[in-house]
């Protein structure tokens, strides 16, 4: 049986999740199923270890393709329009559920976002079909 | 203003409004506001209209429901003596209308403390000091993308039409049929045809001929390559069906859009849009949706968004016609805003 050669290989299957970009340079990716820390407890992400005091901008990845970003500088891309909010208003989260079958947590979509004036504004990627979707919601 | 609690009324007509009022429920919903719904549409196939106003009044007035505003969608269906008897409310209407259509409201405005009217020229005509402009827009909750894969055969298309069928309209459709036939287009006409003339060419296409409910439309927008989007010739009259309408006296300039302009983007849907009112190139731009003026430009713009360069943009387009509709033109934004008002006034 012929040996496939090393480009065909798929070593890591395509990245899902946030990266983190900090202002001294360091880039952090989203880890799931993580033990925090800051919380001593398990957490679904490593985003509770995001020092918010250094981050510039934060990504949102879907098979290794930027569906959304937020950010400290002024861009037209940017899901932020207004570059004055702090990163300590930025959020990270999952939407998921637990699947009794297989015992998992599965991961429905991913979100990033910004509070102003205590409205949430979601930015939403769907982990099958990477959909993104613009919400938002009043913080209780 | 602390106690803010509204009592939101549809109005009677099945028709675009119902969308209007889903979308403000779902506003309301979204920014917790005390509010409480009477869905008079679903209510009028079960009693009769008199009957339908004698609830909402009398529901209204309760003081136990501590009701501080009482909001009508569309409003130009509500009696006089509501309007002149809501003691204690204050009462909206939230108006989704062309210039013409204003006409029966025009003279009884001054019995609503809020007029929250979608054309522009009218409210910012600064004749009606309690009018104020609040355009149309979507609902991120009722419209949303759909894998295309996943759509039935019946609601995907390369060319979308879905409307009701002004002359104005008829008239751009009929010259993109050669085009259509051309390249063997599958090109779907969908809604109010009934006022096309039984000579037309576009009988051939026309695949849906019912008031399309929401749920339905949201799959047509999905399923379609490029959705037309033309405005209501407002000078022609359905019910006398020509060109003289004795309505719009005022002469207020139509410059507003349709509720289709921020819906189709809110689907992820590429659209091309008439620029006739002032109000399409302020809010869209090149990058976000394509334009048209004339039956030259439509057939140029389909074939370069269809057949030409222009394919590949199509969904980098839409996106970001959705990312500007999504955060800025939701019913959430525009609740927000009546909010505002209702606090400064």
């Amino acid at each position: 049986m012929p040996l496939k050669s090393l480009e065909n290989l798929e070593y890591r299957k395509p990245f899902n999740g946030f990266i983190a970009y900090y202002s001294d340079g360091k880039i952090i990716r989203e880890r799931e199923d993580y033990f925090s820390k800051v919380l001593n407890k398990k957490c679904s992400t490593n985003w509770a270890e995001i020092d918010k005091n250094k981050l510039i901008k934060l990504e949102l990845i879907w098979q290794n393709q930027v569906k959304g970003y937020i950010s400290c500088n002024p861009s037209a891309d940017a899901f932020n329009t207004k570059y004055t909010l702090s990163p300590q208003d930025w959020f990270f989260s999952h939407n998921g559920y637990f699947d009794l079958g297989s015992k998992n947590i599965i991961v429905v979509a991913r979100n990033i976002g910004y509070t102003e004036n205590g409205y949430t504004n979601i930015l939403s990627v769907a982990e099958q079909t990477g959909i993104v979707r613009i919400h938002g919601r009043i913080n209780p | 203003m602390k106690n803010l609690k509204v009592y939101i009324v549809s109005d009677p007509t099945k028709f675009a409004l119902t969308d209007l009022y889903d979308g403000y429920i779902h506003a309301f919903k979204q920014l917790n506001i005390p509010f409480q719904s009477f869905p008079y549409h679903h209510f009028r196939d079960l009693v009769s209209d008199k009957v339908c106003y004698n609830i909402i009044h009398s529901t209204a007035l309760i003081k136990a429901n501590e009701f501080t505003h009482v909001m009508f969608i569309g409003g130009l269906n509500v009696p006089n003596y509501i309007l002149e008897n809501s003691y204690h409310l204050k009462s909206i209407i939230v108006s989704s209308e062309d210039p013409h259509s204003f006409d029966p409201n025009k003279n009884r405005i001054n019995l609503v403390d809020y007029y929250f009217s979608n054309e522009r020229s009218i409210a910012k005509s600064g004749r009606f000091p309690n009018a104020f402009y609040c355009p149309t827009a979507g609902s991120s909750v009722e419209c949303g993308k759909i894998p295309r894969e996943t759509l039935e055969d019946q609601y995907k298309s390369d060319i979308l039409f879905l409307g009701a069928m002004y002359p104005n309209r008829r008239k751009l459709l009929e010259a993109i049929i050669p085009l259509v036939k051309q390249y063997k287009l599958s090109f779907k006409v969908c809604g109010h045809v009934q006022y096309m003339p039984k000579s037309s060419p576009l009988w051939e296409y026309v695949t849906d001929a019912r008031t399309i409910p929401h749920k339905e439309t949201v799959k047509y927008y999905n399923g379609a390559k490029v959705v037309l989007n033309m405005l209501r010739d407002t000078t022609w009259n359905p019910r006398t069906k020509s060109q003289k309408n004795p309505y719009n006296k005022s002469k207020f300039t139509a410059e507003s859009l349709n509720p289709r302009a921020y819906e189709v983007p809110l689907c992820q849907a590429f659209m091309l849009l008439e620029d006739t009112r002032a109000e399409a190139r302020e809010i869209f731009t090149d990058n976000e949706v394509g334009f048209f003026s004339d039956e030259a430009t439509l057939v140029k713009q389909l074939e370069y968004f269809i057949i030409g360069r222009g394919k590949d943009l199509r969904e980098d387009m839409a996106f970001k016609a959705y990312k500007k509709v999504a955060s800025e033109h939701t019913y959430t934004n525009r609740l927000l805003y009546i909010k505002s008002i209702l606090e400064k006034c």
